[in-house]
């Protein structure tokens, strides 16, 4: 067998140049699978990401009626104080942050011009920060702060009101009570945020400002969790089991998965559009292997020939062939590999920008403007894996071919 | 010198009782503005004339309503934009039917604050039904002429939470009881909305508000004027008029 | 060596080794095939999306009330495209001899809502003359279920819903459905619809969200008897959309007060639409160019291995005093004989694969493992098919692999007669 190593390393050795153009196909090829997947695959999770990041944590505790008539905002079905006090202790005790919001429906003018709809919620500034990302999205003025008596709006919602930093707006909403509700608030900061839907919608107040002026009362409409470790388990069982232990049955948990379904369902459409770019991707990546290893075996049908005539045994001639594919499509799949990783180390830290292009569109992903990559060590040993079989399995049946002529043809053949 | 102090006392404590008998609290003045507006059953053509910004062109619809006592009520509208549109209120609920559906459906939940026909008015300010003094504590805060009435201003502070206006100033007229002025706050104690009667007509001994304007302050240019016309009080309406199969017919 | 000897030389060398040859041609026809079928794939799944855009948001050029623009957020029906003393046709008969113009349709979108349950659904209503827009509009040819809704007669308020949305409603072809809105009078639409067709356009965002019906339905449910949101106009070139946006307005300003403009599909919504399909065309050029190139890199190859496998040859006729330009010729030639061979065989089978392809779609949820079985969204992508499919991909074959033939023949030529026979390289 030994020997059989070296025979095949002598080949490679011998025909530098055409290993080198078929390890070159291939390692472009295995580069190109890993950066596009990887892309893709950033655009999935950080989809994810900031479905979590921006709009629920990892998952939200609201009350059942809330939950029935979320995407009405109602401000009646809610979560009273001492609830919230004792979630907080729920949510110490699982090691999570959990933060209480509440969404008003808003019409929003700006010079008493016509007024635009928007989602106002109701932060507890420190407490949010810990569970969403907002606050280091902040592009121009300051977060909210405790006391603070402003609001943070969009860098959308900048753009469609045509009101800047230090602007008044005047929000109409109702209360708690349904009591009508105009306050004049002045824009204290504009932040940027990746995910379009939150963008487009939301905007945020201090609970306090909530408190004097919303009627709040110490309510939540929902608290939204952020576990430590990131995963939803098992802080979400804990959380349920310390529900009902507490006697909080009217109160219930949703994931983020349930609360952003509308979403993953449309990804997993979108996931077969790039699976099929991906696939496309292999099937070029094979028929270049493929013929350049039938090549590598018919230009050598002489040599078999030969080595037949001196006696090698037809096992070890197919076994060198073997090991003479898998030994390109190492080193292909190598050199693709570290090509792959160099492309992405620097597409993971320095995104492709299309803001120019993308600025406030739904273009499905709920990402923002420039697309970075992802690490993905399963598609990289994928590929490597992809590389070398598929140079392996090609070369054995035009080896199992060549042993199986007769000596003088072969030794003929052209 | 006795006399005279005593005398002067006894003015004193005269005009005083005066003013205790023959001046009027808050809350009956409020009664008394209640009172002006009940009756038995109403019929009249309405007329609404709608402005919304300086842009749009006013906007005129007509319809011709029937009501009993505050809470049935039945309005169809006849301009030829909206004919066909129905409304019926029933205590609590508020059924409409448009001219080309097969069913009435329910106004339930937020949409009782979709504005009514686009006017100034929501659907929840039509529904009110409850008196003023059962939900605002009054207060006088003196006397003014609005549009050549002399007025009582009076100042209402919700008692209760469940309200859509957490405050209300309302001129009063000292002689008919018309609110003939009423300024609608938000919470904040922001104007929102400001309603003015431009015309009173006394129907039956009654004094009715037969022309009234009501002007959004947080838009430029909206407002709404509500006409009623060929009013007629107190006659016999028929049950059906104020049922679901009237509404689906 | 005159050249057509040479040509006759290399002919013979390709019969000669009918192995490699076959396998050369195999592999430019692999890679062909697959250019043309990829091409095919992301020609067809773009189109559909810009033919949606096209047919239902952009147009081409858009007239719509100035006002519409800053206030579409709230879609206010009352800010249409009303004409100046009668209706909406005014304003059409006024531009319609621009030239460049081939259609103009008129069309209101509108925002419903129907009561399901107590709740309140939002839905998107498209109104449109289906058989003004026949030329244009594709809606006929995505209804899934049942028919086209017809014009408006007493009693008939025909609809067609998209498919997820009907699965959301549990409605079917035949069922009902009372939907309210706001009227162009601010007052209450209300209408009571029968469902007569179910269209499926595969974008599950819109199918979830639109219904169509006739404009004469809209105009009784929303009182837009005399006006609707927008023109829709369509050109002889699409690309003349900026200069015939210019002419219409010119023509509109030309009446006093006008509250009108035209839109280029380009400036339209802040550019987006332009913005989105050129951000698309370089994403899918740059897929396919990396396409073109793994595609090259196996002709390449297969070009240089045969070169390197005749070097003895190559000495051999060097030897006898053929000069460089010559042998260079001689391969080349050869390559090309390969790659005209190749690419014909490669656009054969690759156009058959897109034909059948365009024929029957292909389901990109199946090819993810149908988790959407819950949705039934049908994410059917139609390939493209057609002859500047073929030619392409028949071009780009022999041009490619030509060239790349070219590189190790040029070179061949340059070798010392002494080291190619002895197959040193």
């Amino acid at each position: 067998m030994r020997n059989i190593i070296i025979l095949a390393f002598k080949n490679l050795a011998r025909h530098k140049k055409r290993t080198i153009i078929t390890s070159v196909a291939i390692s472009f090829g295995i580069m190109l699978l890993i950066w596009i997947h990887g892309m893709l695959k950033w655009a999935d999770n950080e989809s994810q990401r900031n479905l979590k990041r921006y709009e629920f944590g990892n998952f939200t505790i609201s009350t059942k009626a809330y939950k029935e008539d979320r995407d009405s905002f109602p401000v009646d079905m809610v979560i009273n104080g001492s609830e919230i006090q004792k979630i907080f202790r729920i949510a110490e005790k699982t090691g999570s942050y959990a933060s209480p919001r509440t969404g008003f429906k808003s019409m929003m003018s700006y010079k008493r011009g016509f007024g635009l709809p928007y989602i106002v919620f109701a932060i507890d500034p420190e407490k949010d920060a810990q569970v969403f990302n907002i606050k280091e999205k902040i592009m121009d003025g300051q977060y909210l702060d405790k006391n603070s008596e402003g609001i943070l709006i969009s860098a959308h919602c900048r753009k469609e009101l045509g009101a800047g930093l230090g602007d008044y707006l005047v929000m109409e909403t109702r209360t708690k009570y349904d009591t009508f509700q105009a306050l004049t608030i002045k824009v204290v900061g504009i932040y940027d945020c990746p995910d379009p839907v939150v963008n487009r919608n939301h905007l945020f107040i201090t609970r306090n400002m909530a408190e004097k002026n919303l009627q709040l009362e110490g309510t939540a409409a929902e608290i939204a969790f952020r576990t430590k470790n990131g995963n939803n388990e098992p802080a979400l069982s804990l959380v349920k089991e310390s529900l009902s232990s507490a006697g909080l049955t009217g109160l219930t948990t949703e994931t983020w998965q349930e609360l952003g379904s509308d979403y993953l369902t449309l990804s997993q459409t979108k996931k077969g559009g790039s699976t099929m770019i991906i696939f496309f991707i292999f099937i070029i990546v094979a028929v270049g292997i493929i013929n350049t290893m039938l090549m590598a075996v018919f230009e050598r049908i002489r040599e078999i020939g030969m080595l037949r005539a001196l006696g090698v045994r037809d096992r070890d001639i197919v076994s060198s062939f073997i090991v003479e594919a898998a030994g390109i499509g190492i080193l292909g799949s190598l050199i693709g590999l570290i090509l792959g990783i160099g492309v992405s180390a620097y597409s993971v830290y320095h995104g492709l920008d299309f803001t120019s292009s993308f600025k406030d569109m739904d273009y499905g992903y709920r990402t923002g403007t420039i697309f970075y990559n992802e690490w993905n060590p399963e598609m990289m040993a994928m590929a490597v894996i992809f590389g070398i079989l598929c140079s392996v399995l090609v070369s054995i049946i035009p080896a199992r071919k060549a042993v199986k002529m007769e000596i003088t043809d072969s030794i003929r053949y052209i | 010198m006795k006399k005279c102090i005593v005398s002067l006392l006894t003015i004193i404590f005269v005009s005083f009782l005066a003013q205790n008998i023959f001046a009027l609290t808050p809350e009956e003045i409020l009664n008394k503005v209640d009172d002006n507006e009940v009756f038995d059953t109403i019929k009249y053509s309405g007329v609404m004339t709608i402005k919304k910004g300086s842009r749009r062109r006013p906007r005129v619809k007509t319809f011709q309503a029937v009501a009993r006592g505050k809470d049935k009520a039945y309005i169809e509208f006849t301009n030829p934009g909206d004919r066909g549109t129905k409304y019926l209120k029933l205590g609590d609920e508020l059924w409409i039917k448009g001219t080309y559906a097969e069913r009435a459906d329910k106004i339930s939940g937020h949409k009782l604050r979709d504005s009514m026909m686009g006017s100034d008015y929501s659907y929840e300010d039509t529904m009110d039904n409850e008196k003023l003094v059962d939900r605002y504590k009054a207060t006088i805060a003196g006397a003014e002429k609005v549009s050549g009435h002399d007025c009582y201003e009076l100042d209402l502070e919700a008692k209760v939470k469940e309200i859509t206006y957490a405050r209300l100033k309302i001129w009063v007229d000292k002689e008919q009881f018309v609110a003939m002025k009423i300024q609608y706050f938000a919470l904040s104690g922001m104007l929102l909305k400001e309603m003015t009667v431009d015309k009173v007509k006394k129907i039956n001994e009654r004094y009715f508000p037969i022309k009234v304007r009501m002007v959004n302050k947080q838009r430029k240019d909206s407002y709404t004027l509500f006409e009623m016309k060929s009013i007629v009080l107190d006659e016999p309406v028929s049950e059906s008029m104020f049922s679901k199969q009237q509404l689906e017919k | 060596m005159k050249s057509f000897y040479i040509y006759r030389m290399a002919l013979r060398n390709i019969s000669r080794n009918r192995k490699r040859t076959l396998l050369s041609a195999v592999a430019i026809a692999l890679a062909v095939m697959f250019i043309c079928f990829m091409r095919s794939y992301i020609t067809g799944m773009w189109d559909n999306v810009r033919d949606n855009v096209f047919a239902f948001q952009s147009a081409h050029v858009k007239i719509v009330n100035k006002d519409f623009i800053k206030e579409e957020k709230l879609m206010p029906l009352d800010l249409s495209v009303y004409g100046y003393e009668k209706d909406y046709t005014e304003v059409m008969k006024l531009v319609k001899n621009v030239k460049g113009i081939k259609y103009i349709f008129p069309r209101t979108k509108f925002g419903a809502i129907l009561n399901l349950k107590g709740k309140w659904e939002n839905l998107m209503g498209f109104a449109l003359d289906p058989e003004r827009e026949a030329p244009v509009n594709p809606l006929k040819y995505k209804i899934v279920k049942g028919r086209l809704f017809k014009k408006y007669a007493p009693g008939r308020h025909e609809i067609v819903v998209g498919e997820v949305l009907a699965q959301e409603l549990g409605v079917k072809v035949g069922d009902k459905l009372t939907m309210m809105s706001k009227t162009a009078e601010e007052g209450l639409g209300h209408m009571t619809f029968k469902i007569v067709g179910i269209s499926s356009f595969g974008v599950p965002e819109f199918d979830k969200l639109f219904f169509f019906v006739d404009l004469s339905v809209a105009a009784r449910f929303l009182k837009m008897e005399h006006e609707v949101m927008e023109l829709g106009i369509y050109l002889d070139d699409m690309d003349e959309s900026v200069p015939v946006a210019e002419k219409i307005n010119k023509i509109l300003e030309s009446r006093p007060d006008n509250p009108y403009i035209a839109q280029a599909w380009e400036n339209q919504s802040g550019g987006q639409y332009y913005n989105w399909f050129a951000m698309a065309d370089n994403i899918y050029n740059i897929v396919y160019f990396v396409f073109l190139v793994l595609a090259s890199l196996v002709i390449i190859n297969t070009t240089m291995m045969v070169i390197y496998e005749r070097m003895k040859e190559i000495g051999t006729i060097a030897a006898l005093g053929m000069r460089g330009a010559s042998i260079v010729k001689l391969f080349f030639y050869e390559a090309v004989i390969i790659s005209i061979i190749g690419s014909f065989f490669g656009i054969v089978a690759g156009g058959a694969l897109s034909y059948l392809m365009s024929q029957s779609g292909i389901n990109i949820a199946k090819l993810t493992g149908g988790s959407l079985s819950d949705i039934a969204i049908s994410n059917m992508i139609y390939p493209y098919f057609g002859l500047d499919l073929l030619l392409f991909a028949f071009v780009f074959g022999v041009v490619v692999a030509s060239l790349c033939a070219f590189i190790p023949a040029s070179k061949a030529a340059r070798i010392q007669p002494v080291e190619a026979m002895k197959g040193v390289l």
